[in-house]
């Protein structure tokens, strides 16, 4: 067996209070207050990962969103798209996906959903240039459970937020 | 009383210091750094196309909103860079690029393990930044990666694989630092996986196997036409319990010796599973190469017959064209 050096040591306890810090940070306990001490360790936290929380699909399978874009031009023409990121590679639609999700995220906040909105519309103005109307449209995906899938009643996507703008 | 609780007191710390510091190859922890750096660089590329509209001046959450959906206190991203350097009149989106690519350079140096500890300090840091500059587009795979790659930056990943192991004259090997981290890497993957266990088990839509049908036909992660899951709601529930089960024990199971590597495989198993089912490639791929390299490379192999006569065939058949010098005799 080895004898202990002190920098052995040393490293353990670092890595043993590394591992509480990231199960603090993952369970968001305040364990160190507001002052000196606990601004320190949370950005700490948030520069190593310590913060990171790893409850996936946990408790449940949250729902998916799109956005839908449907386009006036200036000639009378209608059309309905997405932000075209379908023909992607899996990894740019999953976060191009978790872009749009965030929608779902900023907790009903009017402001920012209305920010967000726009955000998105001035892409697809910039996109389309003869557009002169765009409705942002978020839409949710209903996926009924197993029971009622088997007996027939299928999934449907329907309109959680809509809102136009004009050039 | 106090000779027993003497007793046991010395048992336990013998026990403690042989776990941190009894020897163990130095090849997981190098694996494990070359396999993290293949990822990243896939992932690196798969996003290439559309750096722009992740990370440019007009990208799809621009940045005052960003700022909203980031931290309350100021943390590093290209924007802030691009701001700077916009003053001595370089474009936003040149920034961006130039970035990218010292980020790409800096995984490409830790991959084949030259100047690691340098590159693997800018490679934390250059990832934390790139998080952070589209932070709503982030999911778990940013989460591991993160905390992977701090411990890159301080843990001893270069002791084998590397350019740096080959180019030094100096002995390197084994020494008790490389234990500890191998140790302090394993307790975190025990920790990230019972919270994700533990915390599925609040669910209701994991008891009764819903978890598994929304995961596998959500538009966006469904790959196949699972649809007769309706009408066999058990594999569904199986699959969700395996999930449940597998997680939630994984800080147990793993280190029984006889057990761990049934473990790794049932691992392996449901982020393969993940990665076909989901399209979840790149996160199933880092879970899989995580519990791979840190559980399954840290094994006594050699306590099973079919590894000593793999061995045997290695010694007998191979290493004489390895090493046509060796003697037989």
């Amino acid at each position: 067996m080895i004898l202990m050096k002190t920098r052995y040591k040393f490293l353990i306890v670092f890595g043993l209070f590394h591992i509480f810090l990231s199960i603090s940070g993952c369970y968001r306990w305040n364990v160190f207050g507001e002052g000196y001490l606990g601004t320190a360790i949370t950005h700490y936290q948030t520069y190593t990962g310590a913060s990171g929380n790893f409850e996936f699909f946990a408790p449940n399978v949250s729902g998916i969103v799109r956005t839908m874009f449907d386009i006036e031009y200036e000639d009378g023409r209608m059309e309905s798209q997405t932000y075209a990121y379908e023909n992607v590679n899996s990894e740019t639609r999953l976060r191009m996906g978790n872009i749009f999700t965030s929608f779902w995220d900023s907790d009903n906040d009017e402001g920012v959903r209305r920010s967000l909105a726009a955000s998105w519309a001035s892409l697809i103005f910039a996109k389309n240039p003869n557009s002169k109307k765009v409705t942002v449209k978020v839409q949710e995906f209903d996926l009924p459970p197993m029971g009622l899938y088997s007996e027939g009643i299928r999934s449907k996507w329907y309109d959680s937020y809509v809102a136009t703008f004009t050039k | 009383m106090s000779v027993g609780f003497s007793k046991l007191y010395n048992k336990a710390s013998k026990a403690f210091v042989q776990f941190f510091t009894g020897e163990v190859s130095i090849y997981p922890l190098a694996v494990l750094r070359i396999l993290v750096c293949i990822i990243l660089l896939a992932q690196a590329f798969a996003i290439s196309g559309f750096l722009y509209e992740f990370y440019g001046e007009k990208a799809i959450i621009q940045n005052n909103l960003n700022e909203f959906f980031n931290f309350s206190y100021p943390v590093p991203r290209i924007h802030h860079l691009a701001s700077f350097l916009g003053q001595y009149g370089m474009e936003f989106n040149k920034v961006v690029q130039y970035s990218f690519l010292f980020y790409i350079f800096s995984v490409s140096c830790l991959l084949i393990g030259w100047q690691t500890r340098i590159f693997a300090i800018l490679t934390w840091l250059m990832q934390f930044v790139v998080m952070n500059s589209a932070v709503l587009s982030n999911y778990g795979i940013d989460a591991y990666m993160h905390y992977t790659l701090f411990y890159f930056s301080w843990m001893p990943i270069g002791r084998a694989l590397s350019v740096d192991s080959m180019n030094t004259k100096k002995k390197i090997g084994w020494t008790p630092y490389v234990t500890i981290s191998l140790r302090i890497f394993q307790l975190h993957m025990c920790f990230t996986y019972f919270v994700a266990g533990f915390g599925k088990s609040f669910g209701y839509m994991w008891w009764n196997g819903e978890a598994i049908w929304q995961a596998m036909m959500l538009p966006e992660y469904r790959q196949f036409d699972l649809s007769i899951m309706a009408d066999y709601p058990i594999i569904a529930i199986f699959a969700a319990y395996f999930t449940l089960f597998i997680e939630t024990f994984y800080p147990i199971f793993i280190w029984f010796n006889k057990i761990r590597l049934w473990w790794v495989g049932a691992i392996i198993s449901l982020h393969l599973g993940i990665a076909v089912f989901q399209g979840l490639h790149l996160f199933g791929g880092i879970m899989l190469v995580l519990t791979l390299c840190v559980f399954g490379l840290d094994h006594n192999f050699d306590q099973y017959q079919w590894f000593q006569k793999v061995k045997k065939i290695f010694d007998n058949k191979i290493e004489p064209i390895i090493n046509p010098n060796t003697s037989r005799n």
